[in-house]
């Protein structure tokens, strides 16, 4: 610390970036397990029931339409770690732990350490980004590997430019990573980076088909802004098995239709900060960026990969644009990453003032002093809107306990139907059901007609979301006019039901009860 | 950063190693903020909360004054909360903060005086130990203490080993002391056993010491100390009260501890314990081998104040107060990390140099997952052993919804750390109220009152942490309202119940069948069934605390007589009792119950010397024994012991037996004994002085009485001294100031009684009260 000039600087940068990864990890962890499975992470979590990955993949496939990478890595890291909630959401919090340090590795490189760390920093306590990175689901997954992938990109990109011009042999700064091979001897490249170029390609190609649009303005950009031709072959090489595999789900999926500005509207509305005035603050430093950049542009101040990089930047723009506008079944979390990127572009107007000041002491300063203020008014912003308990749906859960609290049931033959899988892990980890008294499946209803006649049984129907239930499945039908309902629950996209094989009577049925701990009891 | 020290070759941050130190630092971030506020604060914690809610630092220092701690931590919350905010994350953050800083502190102690690979594995021992990860979610002082303690051991080991020394470590040494020492008295310890290593080196003459030097380093922080130093003297005085925190540690006891200390399991302990032996072997080996080196003092150093302030601990705990218990020995454990690492790292050197690495990050990884899946095992990260004092509150605010709110209720609670969570969910109660923290049962009449009073209030909720007393107090609560609804919260260690009584509604048959008995209930039942079907005008009741009546009135005694509620406390209120008795000859019996204290001891006495005291028994309450005693006001007085025990129990006898001891064996025609008040009587005539009964003038305390009684002193010429004993209260004054100007004042002789001061005069009936030379001297003398 005490020492001078630029290793004082290399350490105040080592220090507040491991404070950014603290709090980064801080805000994805904390109680990560507080709120209930929902829908889309249990159907994940379902995936890991069946038993070999082949039959695990196709089933996955089937009922998700989407690459079986995530599945694959979340059933190996539960079986490494632990099936409960927190493990099965780690694997997401940790990915979104790693995409903060690839935001900072961008921002250092394209532009300065300032904006890397202030990036990394508003990425780490941004509303969105935390919610995503704490769901069971393949998004925060999805933006590390695009992260990975356009890094690796971008650097390969830049190397190539910088290639043509100078010597190849100066421009590798670590020797032993050089690659250059014999049939190939104009494209030398870090080994590094184009082993993470694959890797992180085959990893967002399988996690989902969005990838395809990383896949477009990548082969723009190898094909315009590349200087050499002879690499383009090299970058574009690992989409062809990929393109392949696609290409049947391409055609036969119904993907693309125009989406009403509404509905463009409402995706980009999940990737912006809820805080109005986190949102005035965002655009109001993008708008002065764009016009600094622009000035920067004209004025030929810019580097040349910086240039590739915000050319790359813009195209990944115009391509999501038309994502969100032609493709009805994306998701706006598919995106993410992109939100991650922009943050780059945010902050760069108090990057580009703080880099003003020559006294190292005061940048340093100011530095730190910015870092904080981001980090806490963020925080303070998202406890306000109360980030730790939106997207609380717990239907799931909550049928399961009404089944565990009905002691009379839990002693007899507990037999529970459902009409889809999901509830299954919530009723085994009460102890609800076992392999024998579980049912699901197409027939179900025959099963229950043939099986139950003088029993009790549970009958589960779940919407998967956080809405009044309103379905109205021919099953139940079927069972209420042949059986008794002792009682009933509807709640947020639940309804929970409880027949006996008895015929039915014309009397409303009282409602299924939870027993909440430490309510008080009238005496 | 490189820093030289001198003497050892060092390696700077490789970016392996700054990135494994990073990633330690967040999993060890990761472990500590999961969870931080999954349990509600707990007494502890909110104790210093509390604190920071008081209106002026000076009510803080009164509160710190009495407590068993220095006033660092409290200070320090209570300037710091107020900027922080009070949820539970904030006020647990610095616990958070500081624990996460034991990270790259033990690191930057196993790098500088060992290597990279040894911080890292230290580091690797801290990040994910048991009791690191648990204090660091508890809002108490101990991980800012050790953060503290190791930036104090890193300044003084620069002190003690680099020829040298910067400034800015021996301002960091002082600093540092200071903060510990104003946070724990475990800092005192820990500064002690380093003055003892400091001399014990300077002896040994393995390191020349210097005075100028000791006294900058131990001096100033001590002088700094200093105006503390009294109350920790007294805070050790009182250490039975204050301080009894665990068991007397015998063997078994102590094994315990050091399990709890350094691990989950018992597997942990074991490697801890294997691996610390083979450090200290292996110093030993090469001392023996190559000589003492400074690597060496370092090792010998850090061993020796890793087990002198646990030794220091383990003989207090067996000579004086027992204070064995784990948390005062959390600095151990980081030094035991450091101890550990350096065997560890010496088994990794002993690896080919490119397998280094690889080796290092295997062994970090293997003892981490190790260590986690221990803590897993243990609960670590699930564990309830907090007092759910948040959820119980939770209960009373998801109940006052609806329809309810629009009700007027107050909250009652054993303890006033509710309150904490009670201004947070915005639940009204009375602050000014001082019977709100309702403990025990004899505080039942105030809360009777106060809801006699506030008439408005339709409900109240009481908070009840599950102990003996309290369930006494929940007792008289549920004989005088009905219970409208209740819940509880349970931990392994114990329940909060939450009641929601009717402030207006009394407690039904069933209620009072269910509330079951107490001791104050079989007490009634005693009186009840001596009573049988007595006529309730042949006897009469007398109590020392009004919440037995309610016990009596159910078991159908007959209390409620026309001159009010039969509370009888102090032997002054005697006459009263005996003027009710007088008027009223049909009462035959007169039962009092009181509780065993110096007044009602008084009190008994005065009803034993008038009446023949029939029966007497005891039961123990959760206040003390209550004594049940029954007179038989139509016999006279036996003489017994225990009417003497009773007499020389009272403070009263002190004066009676200085009147017998001034008169000792003086004729009894050259005295006369007045009193204010007739119940001085029996004790001086217990004290065996002559008191003429058939005079009434010997009660004297009014003006208008002065002429038959100075009548009585000229009719008795004989009489030399007046013996004259006055409670002294205003209205006795024109009395004293009478006689004063009648005759001389000889001696004078006061005490304290529990109503006032009691006073014995002398006067010599012969002199004038300005008699040249008479001196007004002790009674006593």
């Amino acid at each position: 610390m005490e020492v001078p000039g630029k290793t004082s600087e290399k350490f105040l940068e080592l220090v507040l970036l491991a404070v950014i990864l603290v709090v980064a990890a801080c805000t994805r962890f904390y109680l990560l397990d507080q709120t209930a499975l929902s829908a889309g992470e249990l159907s994940n979590l379902a995936a890991c029931d069946v038993s070999g990955w082949y039959a695990m993949v196709i089933q996955f496939a089937g009922n998700s339409g989407m690459p079986p990478m995530y599945p694959t890595l979340l059933c190996q890291f539960i079986d490494w770690t632990s099936n409960a909630e927190f493990f099965a959401r780690a694997l997401s919090a940790l990915a979104g732990v790693v995409s903060i340090y690839m935001v900072y590795l961008f921002g250092k490189h394209f532009f300065s350490a300032t904006n890397g760390l202030l990036a990394a920093a508003v990425a780490a306590t941004s509303f969105q980004i935390i919610l995503v990175d704490r769901d069971a689901t393949l998004y925060a997954l999805l933006a590390l590997g695009m992260l990975i992938h356009s890094y690796c990109f971008c650097r390969l990109l830049m190397l190539e430019n910088t290639a043509t011009s100078q010597s190849i042999d100066m421009d590798i700064k670590e020797a032993r990573w050089s690659l250059q091979w014999s049939w190939k001897p104009d494209f030398v490249c870090d080994a590094r980076y184009l082993l993470g170029f694959w890797i992180s390609g085959a990893l967002v190609f399988y996690t989902s088909p969005i990838s395809l649009i990383l896949l477009i303005t990548e082969l723009m950009a190898s094909t315009f802004l590349v200087a050499a031709n002879s690499s383009r072959k090299v970058l574009r090489a690992p989409w062809m098995p990929t393109l392949y595999g696609l290409s049947k789900w391409i055609l036969d999926g119904n993907l693309f239709g125009m989406q009403s500005l509404a509905g463009i509207a409402g995706k980009l509305q999940n990737l912006l900060p809820v805080d109005p005035a986190s949102f005035k603050i965002y655009c109001g430093l993008a708008a002065i960026s764009t016009v600094l950049i622009g000035i920067m542009l004209l004025k030929k101040q810019c580097r040349s990969p910086q240039k590739q990089f915000l050319a790359f930047l813009g195209l990944q723009f115009l391509a999501v644009l038309l994502a969100i506008g032609l493709i009805s079944v994306s998701a706006a979390k598919s995106y993410v990453y992109l939100l991650i990127l922009a943050l780059i572009i945010v902050v760069e107007p108090i990057a580009f003032l703080i880099e003003k000041y020559s006294i190292g002491n005061l940048r340093n300063g100011l530095v730190i002093l910015a870092v904080l203020a981001i980090i806490s008014s963020q925080i303070a912003s998202n406890k306000r809107y109360k980030i730790y308990k939106v997207n609380n749906y717990n239907g799931f859960e909550l049928t399961a306990k009404i089944i565990r609290d009905d002691q009379s049931f839990m002693k007899g033959n507990k037999m529970v139907f459902t009409s889809k899988n999901f509830p299954k892990y919530y009723l085994e980890k009460y102890g609800v059901i076992s392999s024998s008294n579980y049912f699901h499946s197409e027939g179900m209803a025959e099963k229950i007609y043939n099986s139950m006649e003088s029993k009790e049984f549970y009958y589960l129907e779940h919407s998967g979301a956080d809405r009044e239930f309103s379905l109205e499945h021919p099953v139940f039908q079927q069972l209420s006019e042949k059986y008794k309902i002792l009682c009933m629950t509807k709640g947020g996209g639940f309804r929970v039901t409880k027949f006996s094989g008895e015929p039915p009577q014309n009397e409303t049925a009282p409602a299924c009860r939870v027993r909440i701990s430490g309510a008080m009891e009238l005496q | 950063m490189k820093i030289s020290t001198g003497y050892k070759n060092e390696t700077g941050y490789s970016h392996l190693a700054a990135a494994m130190l990073v990633m330690l630092i967040i999993l060890g971030a990761v472990e500590r903020i999961y969870g931080i506020d999954r349990q509600s604060l707990w007494s502890d914690e909110l104790y210093a909360v509390m604190a920071s809610y008081k209106p002026s630092y000076a009510d803080v220092w009164k509160l710190m004054l009495g407590d068993s701690h220095p006033p660092g931590y409290l200070s320090f919350m209570y300037l710091t909360l107020p900027l922080t905010g009070y949820t539970d994350i904030a006020i647990r953050m610095h616990a958070f903060l500081f624990g996460i800083l034991w990270i790259p502190l033990v690191f930057w102690l196993g790098k500088r005086w060992f290597s990279v690979n040894v911080g890292l594995l230290a580091a690797a021992v801290v990040a994910s130990a048991y009791n690191a990860v648990y204090y660091s979610q508890e809002a108490r002082a101990y991980t800012m203490l050790i953060a503290f303690n190791l930036i104090n051991l890193i300044c003084f080991f620069e002190i003690l080993f680099t020829e040298n020394k910067l400034r800015r470590y021996v301002i960091g040494f002082i600093v540092s002391t200071l903060a510990m020492l104003y946070l724990h008295y475990t800092g005192f310890v820990f500064l002690s056993a380093e003055i003892l290593l400091y001399f014990l080196l300077w002896v040994m003459r393995q390191r020349q010491g210097s005075i100028r030097e000791a006294i900058i380093v131990f001096g100033i922080p001590l002088l700094l100390y200093s105006p503390w130093l009294g109350v920790m003297y007294a805070n050790m005085v009182d250490a039975p009260r204050d301080w009894s925190v665990s068991k007397i540690p015998t063997l078994d006891e102590t094994y315990n501890t050091l399990q709890r200390l350094l691990g989950p399991d018992d597997s942990h302990m074991k490697f801890h314990v294997v691996f610390i032996s083979l450090a200290l072997l292996s110093a030993v080996i090469e001392h023996i081998k190559h000589g003492l080196s400074k690597k060496l003092m370092v090792v010998y150093s850090l061993f020796f104040l890793m087990t002198v302030p646990i030794i220091a601990f383990y003989i207090q705990s067996l000579i004086a107060t027992p204070i064995f218990e784990k948390r005062y020995f959390l600095t151990a454990l980081a030094i035991d990390a450091i101890l550990v690492a350096g065997v560890a790292g010496k088994i990794i050197d002993l690896a080919d140099k490119k397998w280094q690495k690889l080796s290092l990050v295997m062994v970090v990884i293997v003892f981490s997952v190790w260590t986690i899946n221990s803590n897993i095992s243990a609960r670590l990260y699930t564990i309830a052993d907090k007092d759910p004092i948040r959820e119980a509150v939770g209960i009373i605010r998801d109940d006052h919804t609806g329809k309810q709110k629009d009700k007027n209720y107050t909250v009652l609670m054993t303890h006033d750390w509710f309150e904490h969570y009670l201004k947070r969910s915005g639940i009204a109660y009375d602050k000014s109220w001082v019977f709100r923290h309702f403990y025990v049962p004899q505080q039942i009449e105030g809360v009777n009152d106060y809801l006699l009073k506030n008439s408005n209030i339709d409900y109240f909720y009481y908070l009840s942490l599950r102990q003996p007393n309290a369930e006494a107090a929940l007792f008289s609560l549920k004989q005088n309202y009905k219970i409208i609804s209740r819940a509880e919260v349970s931990i392994e260690q114990g329940t909060i119940d939450v009641f929601k009584f009717s402030a207006k509604v009394l407690p039904d048959e069933k209620q009072l069948k269910e509330a079951g008995s107490n001791p104050s209930n079989e007490i009634a039942k005693i009186v009840a069934q001596d009573v049988g079907q007595k006529d309730p005008a042949t006897y009469r009741v007398l109590v020392t605390h009004d919440w037995v009546l309610p016990y009596l009135r159910r078991n159908g005694v007959e209390v409620d007589h026309e001159s009010g509620g039969g509370s009888y406390v102090v032997n002054v209120q005697a006459e009263g009792v005996f003027g009710y008795i007088n008027s009223h000859p049909e009462i035959d019996a007169l039962y009092y119950l009181a509780l065993q204290e110096p007044n009602a001891e008084g009190a008994i006495f005065m009803l034993q010397s008038r009446y023949l005291l029939a029966s007497e028994q005891s039961v123990e309450t959760s206040v003390g024994k209550m004594n049940i005693l029954k007179f038989d006001v139509k016999s006279g007085s036996v003489d017994a012991a225990s009417l003497h025990l009773r007499r020389k129990g009272s403070r009263v006898n002190g004066i009676a037996e200085l009147l017998a001891k001034n008169i000792s064996k003086a004729p009894q025609e050259k005295y006369f004994v007045a009193m204010a008040y007739s119940w001085f009587e029996p004790y001086v005539k217990q004290n065996g002085v002559y008191i003429d009964e058939k005079q009434n003038e010997r009660i004297f305390n009014g003006v208008g009485q002065e002429a038959a009684f100075f009548a009585y002193l000229k009719a008795h010429p004989d009489i030399k001294n007046l013996y004259y004993l006055a409670l002294l209260e205003p209205s006795a004054q024109p009395t004293l100031d009478l006689l004063k100007s009648r005759m001389a004042l000889t001696c004078e002789q006061t005490i304290e009684i529990a109503t006032g001061k009691v006073s014995l005069m002398k006067f010599d009936v012969t002199a004038k009260p300005d008699s040249a030379g008479m001196k007004v001297s002790n009674c006593e003398s």
